[in-house]
């Protein structure tokens, strides 16, 4: 029935996926493959891109599908990560091909960011390479915990198993080190199509699945709405001149649900109001609002908050503290180092304040240096970082998007990272609790470390 | 729908989309958003309207290249006034003067730049001629100069085209308005850059992630009021995406409504055909639509 194809359609899930990996390791010609042979390409572009290679001399390559600027397809390089749009049996996907090549690491990390399951394409002849590491590490740093690990180019090598058994085994141990836990890894030809879409029988020693087969197994994040209601206060509207009274508290809910009637407190300002009425325009009136929903309250105390401060449920032991000083993972990426002594601009949530950084505790992924004296572009490091004032912050692990930040310094979005620890927490936590008069006993702990449990479960691994 | 979210696809897009659309808002002094009519910029209209709770506190801008399509203009100024929009509308009324167009013998590619890349430049710039419709008292005014604006909403999608594909949500265009297409800063989860250098033009994006047949799925799903042309009225033609008559061409399609257009584009005979294979300008060689948009073209 028609009809029903159409609401199927609309309500199919949609999952972001990053493909990563070394310059010229083979990610677009993956990506092109997998478009080509699932039938997601428009009409004739295919035909048009071999007809425009063969004229220009060039030979036919799937990466060329994909190279959409200029420059990238003078050069053969991915510049940019672009958003590819394609469709399996299961669900819709977003593709996003990240550039390899170190200089645009800026590239890679705006496309990752976006995703919540990654593709790491390792090239059989030249083997793990300093840039496959990096990219491992800067995926579990963004929290990316589905991995699914391709080797490509076999068939240089003709499809030679122990080549792929080596390179897993080397690479298993490199993850290892970063407690990441691939999810599979597959040996392919991305450029012969095998193992892709269908079984390749030149590989009979791989039994396992397809490279699309593993996509569609992958999972979306789990929508947090049993977990604790949280959410950034982005602006307080009010259009009086329009006759409109409401005082609106809009944000998007990052965590759990809240109803009409409960009682809500904002952070760090700590004050309290109760939710009486959720606002919409040109919908049903609502009584519920959810996980990922771009909402807006009216309350019945109009209170002063303002934009940047955190709205959690009065009654709830929601993980979320404030702080000043917090330990931190950071990737930089600035043109300027990020050094001690300067004061840059930290984003969190939608709260803005100065930061400065306090101490380097290591490097990450790199071999030791002598001084830890400032961090350079593609560095990574464990950090702590002084606030001017503080924040409602959590811990990366307990919730993802109030525990993630970006530096800025200037005009230049330096720096990107998560937090791993509120150096504040136990005095905030004791304020906090003597002025909500809740006892939280022992059982915080355990309740949090359930809820990291069932989140994050390749954590404790 | 997903077996572990209370939120649909549609939700979630739509839910994103006004998050960008308020941070945007909030970011910029003077913002406006652009409108062409079509069918992108009217969900991104519609989304404005949710994201303030049926308000729009910003200008929406058309520019007017004199060749669109005229139920396009009426359509405009019907909704216009039904939604109680502060409409401005640019154009390049000296090249249409001096008669620099296409179908005054000027090429495709000269002509979108002189009848939209300029005229959008000099729109936000605040110079030019342009007209502005009041809603509160329902009249048309000419004005030459305004303040300039630091920023607008846009509603391209990535799968529209190559170098769309490779937009970030918050896009920096430089004085001349121009974009650097491989020097974009990183974009690092929904924590946008919003800090630019004075005189930095900036270009929102909150469609990247939808794509055609999202569109039509949010159009169907919210009844938004959408242009007549898009749908088949017994000719056995409809318009797939719009623009100016002589570049524009409709194609054949019995689809007379939203549905029967999400029908076309999932199983019937759209399912593998580009949008804009009805546009001549994007026919003209590799890279075009890439060169007028590193000049300012949306």
């Amino acid at each position: 029935m028609a009809i029903t194809t159409t609401v199927e359609a609309a309500n199919r899930e949609r999952m972001d996926i990053v493909i990563t990996g070394h310059v010229d390791h083979g990610k677009s010609t993956l990506v092109g493959r997998l478009l080509a042979d699932t039938q997601s390409l428009p009409e004739g572009k295919l035909q048009a891109v071999k007809d425009s290679c063969k004229k220009n001399g060039r030979v036919f390559e799937y990466a060329f599908l994909l190279d959409a600027l200029e420059d990238e397809q003078k050069q053969g390089i991915t510049i940019d990560s672009a958003r590819i749009f394609f469709k399996s049996k299961v669900r819709e996907y977003i593709i996003i091909d990240a550039p390899g090549h170190i200089e645009f690491l800026r590239n890679m990390l705006s496309g990752a960011s976006r995703a919540v399951a990654a593709v790491l394409v390792i090239d059989a002849v030249e083997g793990v390479a300093e840039n496959s590491k990096r990219h491992g590490l800067l995926l579990s740093l963004l929290g990316i915990s589905q991995v699914l690990v391709v080797v490509n180019k076999l068939d240089a090598l003709n499809y030679d198993r122990q080549v792929f058994e080596d390179i897993k085994k080397e690479y298993v141990a490199y993850l290892e080190t970063l407690k990441v836990k691939p999810l599979a890894f597959v040996p392919v030809s991305a450029r012969e199509g095998k193992n892709i879409t269908e079984a390749a029988s030149e590989m009979p020693w791989y039994t396992g699945k397809t490279v699309l087969e593993i996509l569609d197994s992958f999972r979306n994040l789990p929508s947090n709405e049993d977990s604790f209601f949280a959410m950034p206060v982005q602006d307080v509207y009010r259009f009086s001149n329009d006759n409109d009274e409401r005082r609106i508290y809009a944000g998007t809910i990052v965590s759990g649900e809240i109803s009409v009637g409960e009682s809500v407190t904002f952070l760090p300002s700590r004050k309290e109001a109760h939710i009486k009425n959720i606002e919409v325009w040109n919908a049903p009136s609502k009584t519920r609002a959810i996980t990922a929903e771009a909402s807006g309250f009216t309350l019945e105390e109009e209170i002063y908050v303002k934009r940047g401060e955190v709205m959690v449920k009065s009654a709830e032991k929601a993980p979320v503290q404030t702080a000043e000083r917090i330990r931190a993972n950071v990737i930089w990426l600035g043109v300027r180092p990020f050094s001690f002594n300067k004061s840059y601009l930290l984003k969190l949530g939608s709260a803005r304040a100065e930061v400065r950084l306090e101490k380097i505790e290591s490097f990450l992924g790199e071999g030791e240096r002598e001084e830890y004296s400032e961090l350079r572009r593609n560095d990574c490091g464990s950090v702590i970082l002084s606030l001017s004032r503080p924040m409602a912050v959590s811990a990366f692990f307990d919730n993802p998007v109030l525990g993630r930040f970006v530096i800025v310094d200037g005009y230049d979005a330096a720096g990107g990272g998560i937090v791993l620890e509120n150096l504040d927490a136990k005095k905030t936590w004791q304020s906090l609790n003597s002025f909500e008069g809740v006892n939280t006993g022992g059982g915080f702990e355990e309740e949090l470390f359930a809820l990291l449990k069932k989140y994050f479960p390749h954590r404790f691994e | 729908m997903s077996e572990e979210t209370g939120l649909t696809k549609l939700d979630r897009l739509e839910s994103q989309s006004i998050f960008i659309i308020r941070e945007a808002y909030k970011s910029f002094k003077n913002i406006g958003m652009l409108w062409s009519i079509g069918k992108d910029s009217t969900v991104l209209l519609w989304l404005a309207k949710k994201a303030f709770f049926g308000h729009i506190p910003f200008e929406l801008i058309h520019i007017d290249t004199n060749y669109k399509i005229p139920e396009m203009i009426a359509y405009r100024d019907r909704l216009a006034k039904e939604l109680k929009l502060r409409l401005v509308v640019g154009q390049n009324k000296k090249a249409l003067a001096e008669k620099r167009t296409f179908v005054d013998g000027l090429d495709r590619i000269s002509c979108c730049k002189e009848l939209k890349t300029i005229p959008l430049r000099q729109t936000l710039d605040g110079v030019g001629a342009r007209r502005v419709y009041d809603p509160n008292r329902d009249v048309w005014e000419e004005f030459e100069t305004a303040e300039p604006y630091n920023a607008v909403i846009v509603g391209v999608r990535s799968d529209e085209e190559g170098s769309r594909s490779k937009e970030r949500v918050f896009s920096a265009r430089d004085e001349k308005s121009e974009w650097d297409a491989s020097a974009q800063p990183p974009e690092l989860w929904n924590l946008y850059k919003t800090e630019f250098a004075p005189k930095t033009h900036v270009r929102v994006h909150p469609l990247l992630d939808w794509t055609e047949l999202n569109i039509w799925e949010y159009i169907e799903r919210e009844k938004i009021p959408t242009i007549s042309i898009y749908y088949n009225q017994g000719e056995g033609k409809r318009y797939r995406s719009l623009g100016c008559y002589p570049c524009t061409s409709p194609v054949d399609s019995d689809a007379r409504n939203p549905g029967e257009i999400i029908e076309e584009l999932i199983s019937g005979k759209f399912r593998n055909i580009a949008e804009r294979s009805g546009r001549a300008q994007d026919i003209d060689g590799g890279g075009t639509l890439e060169t007028l948009r590193k000049e300012g073209y949306m």
